[in-house]
């Protein structure tokens, strides 16, 4: 059987996964969308080098199971997927060669025509 | 037999090389025609077997430029039965939740109550009707079928023909491949145009716009020289498919991100997942023995465009609203559920990455309109890449006259 992988020391990079731990893909998608490119970089820049060992340490649990500071740090580990595009390839933080992302609203359901 | 990895033809002249006429995505005369010729008579995608699964459960389906509400239930003789959403009484709808469990129907106006079956089964004072016969007074019935695990529903009280001679070439193996009790909903979005609803489907049928409309994307993860039309003619309801190839070597931006992802399951398009997922029943249907395959794209006539990968089914439905608005709507089905933190951060990046490609795949619509409404541009050119636009348009002008536009 594998060992445990411990719980990375983060408690330096703390501020940022504050700020972008975001209870819905939603929420994070607005934070971006509002945010500055300093800021998209400041944060992708904190939780890059630590992403694929927060992965693994998240990995060993459940999703239903997280809860406290470890669902803050998996809402962090998931805004790295919102950010991903506009630090990489858009090196701004909305894409402007697209429609209004927000004019996709989510469904509740395949038959879902009350959301809009 | 060539290479393994060859991709396919991008397609062909086969259907012709002359220009389109735009006519039919501007005109009121044309949209007369799609609500008279096609969406009273073709079959409408309209709902998921899964959502109807018990004796009880319904779903509702609204076809706007009809003005036809859509009510699919399951009775107690566990058959899948669809009504038109309208109380026999003053023409109240019914139910207005998109599903829900109910046993009886009841009218929110006076308290008419109809069973599962659609047969009128109390009516609230009866004795204060003269003459009144609730044998009759049934609601009334629409033609629905299932295949592939969705429901298809027709106005046209006898179908001119049966759903699975109207979606063939896609055979037995679809219906129990797409049918699989695995798929679940997983997440969709909705969103309205001031487009005609053809320039979303025409938007998702051909791979000649891949390396441009999404140069800030996945550029390179599917070249457009990866991305092959191929047209059925002698389908009924399936004009056309495309499909979507890696190339042989990664191109563009393969970012961390994407990589960490493809560690945790196979969910994202556009990168190469790590774990061998195997799909169920996917024998004759998905195109395994290419090791650069994806997806296939069909077409459905005329509103759908259904993708087909591994362990993804992806289903993109225009609704018409009137010539120049139109509802689009993505959805998804999954196999499995998502258990750990890895799942589901693959599931996260692979929504976001489609998320923002289908921004730009949606980008350009409400522009083309214009340009139409406008009557700056009356005729539009089609390579052999979008030969799907072309067999699209052809299978509009049959429904229109009775014979396709090279006859």
């Amino acid at each position: 059987m594998s060992h445990m992988i411990e719980r990375p020391d983060l408690g330096h990079i703390q501020e940022e996964i504050n700020q972008w731990a975001l209870p819905t893909t939603e929420d994070r998608l607005v934070k971006r969308m509002k945010s500055s490119m300093e800021d998209i970089q400041r944060f992708y820049d904190a939780m890059h080098p630590h992403l694929a060992t927060v992965i693994d340490y998240l990995n060993q649990f459940k999703v239903s199971d997280l809860v406290g500071d470890d669902l803050k740090l998996s809402r962090a580990a998931l805004a790295m997927c919102e950010v991903d595009n506009a630090v990489n390839k858009w090196k701004k933080p909305i894409l402007s060669t697209g429609i209004d992302t927000l004019r996709m609203v989510k469904k509740n359901g395949f038959n879902d025509r009350k959301v809009l | 037999m060539g290479n393994i990895t060859e991709i396919p033809p991008l397609g062909s002249h086969e259907l012709g090389t002359e220009a389109i006429s735009a006519e039919h995505y501007s005109s009121q005369e044309s949209f007369e025609l799609e609500k008279e010729k096609i969406f009273k008579k073709t079959w409408l995608m309209a709902g998921r077997e899964a959502d109807v699964a018990k004796s009880g459960d319904y779903v509702t389906f609204f076809i706007d430029a009809l003005e036809v509400s859509i009510i699919i239930t399951k009775g107690q003789d566990n058959k899948i039965r669809a009504f038109y959403n309208a109380c026999t009484h003053r023409a109240a709808h019914i139910l207005n939740e998109p599903c829900g469990h109910t046993n009886f129907m009841t009218c929110g106006f006076h308290g008419w109550v109809f069973d599962l079956e659609g047969k009128l089964a109390d009516v609230p004072g009866e004795e204060l009707f003269g003459d009144f016969d609730k044998s009759k007074l049934g609601l009334k019935a629409v033609s629905v079928d299932i295949w592939g695990g969705f429901i298809f529903i027709n106005l046209d009280p006898s179908p001119e023909v049966s759903l699975r001679d109207y979606l063939a070439p896609l055979n037995e193996s679809f219906d129990k491949y797409l049918g699989h009790e695995d798929w679940t909903w997983s997440y969709g979005w909705r969103s309205k145009f001031n487009a005609n609803w053809k320039l979303l489907v025409d938007a998702q049928i051909e791979g000649y716009h891949v390396d441009q409309t999404h140069r800030n994307t996945i550029a390179g993860a599917i070249p457009g020289e990866y991305a092959p039309a191929l047209v059925y003619p002698d389908s009924i309801g399936v004009p056309a498919r495309i499909s979507a190839y890696r190339p042989e070597k990664m191109m563009g931006v393969q970012t961390d991100v994407a990589l960490l992802s493809a560690k945790h399951g196979a969910t994202s398009l556009y990168t190469k997942s790590e774990n061998e997922f195997t799909a169920k029943d996917g024998e004759g249907v998905l195109n395994e023995d290419h090791p650069l395959w994806i997806f296939d794209a069909y077409l459905l006539f005329p509103n759908i465009v259904l993708f087909i990968q591994k362990g993804q089914i992806l289903v993109q439905r225009t609704i018409p609203v009137s010539p120049s608005e139109c509802f689009w709507e993505v959805d998804f089905f999954h196999t499995g559920t998502v258990d750990s933190f890895g799942q589901l951060f693959n599931s996260e990046q692979g929504r976001i990455q489609i998320r923002d490609v289908l921004t730009e795949d949606l980008y350009t619509a409400e522009g083309i309109q214009m340009n139409f409404n406008a009557g700056v541009i009356k005729d539009v050119y089609i390579n052999q890449q979008e030969i799907p636009i072309r067999a699209y348009y052809h299978r509009l002008m049959k429904a229109f006259n009775g014979k396709d536009a090279s006859q």
